[in-house]
């Protein structure tokens, strides 16, 4: 896991990238370790001006995480990659 | 019902599965699974992180009113919690984590009971019912 943060950040500095977006679909639970772990890269790519968008949470994940009281500070959720993109590229209004 | 060791963090993974597994057997709702597993992951991560390492018993239990559910123990001989209630509080935490593990578990199962004493280790057993 400290590696996946040291290879975003040389990713970050590299690319100037603005967005980050983590696919959770085959992640069959989130627990408040993991949970931390989002966010700490979150907060990570925030120093490098880049937001971060968590997509394809599976239901049970979605409901187990609201009743542990976890609320992934410092990251973004959408449906899907798709949803995620139109997030970071400042579509994710309607009327936008 | 299924002994499980908790010293590294390989075993917390182990445990995962192993009481997925049970779970899915017993007939758990795919949500009442995510939040078992979850519960047990927050569960076997205090056990190696806050009590040294110990043990998780996995069973199938039947209840007086024939539900079957799944019965996760989880023991260490670490130095034990001092204010149960403390650490039982929501956000309240001893220094490495969100301060969720307990609270959040408690939460996430239909029984929780939490056993300890400064010096003689904790035990969490908490029960998860079939709908």
């Amino acid at each position: 896991m400290i590696r996946l943060q040291e290879d975003l950040a040389d990713e970050l500095t590299a690319t100037g990238a603005h967005g980050v977006i983590i696919d959770i679909t085959a992640v069959e639970i989130v627990d408040s370790f993991i949970g931390r772990m989002l966010s700490t890269i979150g907060s990570i790519s925030r120093l490098f001006d880049a937001e971060t968008v968590i997509v394809g949470m599976r239901p049970a994940v979605a409901i187990t995480l609201t009743e542990l009281g976890l609320s992934l500070r410092g990251v973004r959720t959408a449906l899907n990659a798709e949803k995620g993109l139109q997030i970071l590229n400042g579509k994710s209004r309607p009327d936008g | 019902m299924d002994e499980l060791p908790i010293r590294t963090g390989d075993d917390v993974v182990r445990v995962r599965q192993q009481v997925r597994n049970t779970a899915a057997e017993t007939g758990l709702s795919l949500v009442d699974q995510t939040k078992l597993v979850t519960a047990a992951s927050e569960l076997a991560r205090n056990t190696l992180v806050h009590g040294g390492g110990g043990t998780a018993r996995v069973e199938v239990v039947k209840s007086a009113n024939g539900r079957t559910g799944v019965k996760l123990q989880f023991t260490d001989e670490g130095p034990g919690i001092a204010d149960l209630g403390l650490a039982l509080t929501d956000g309240w935490t001893s220094g490495t984590g969100l301060g969720l593990g307990l609270s959040g578990s408690r939460r996430l199962v239909d029984e929780f009971e939490l056993n300890s004493q400064p010096g003689a280790g904790t035990s969490v057993v908490v029960v998860k019912w079939s709908r």
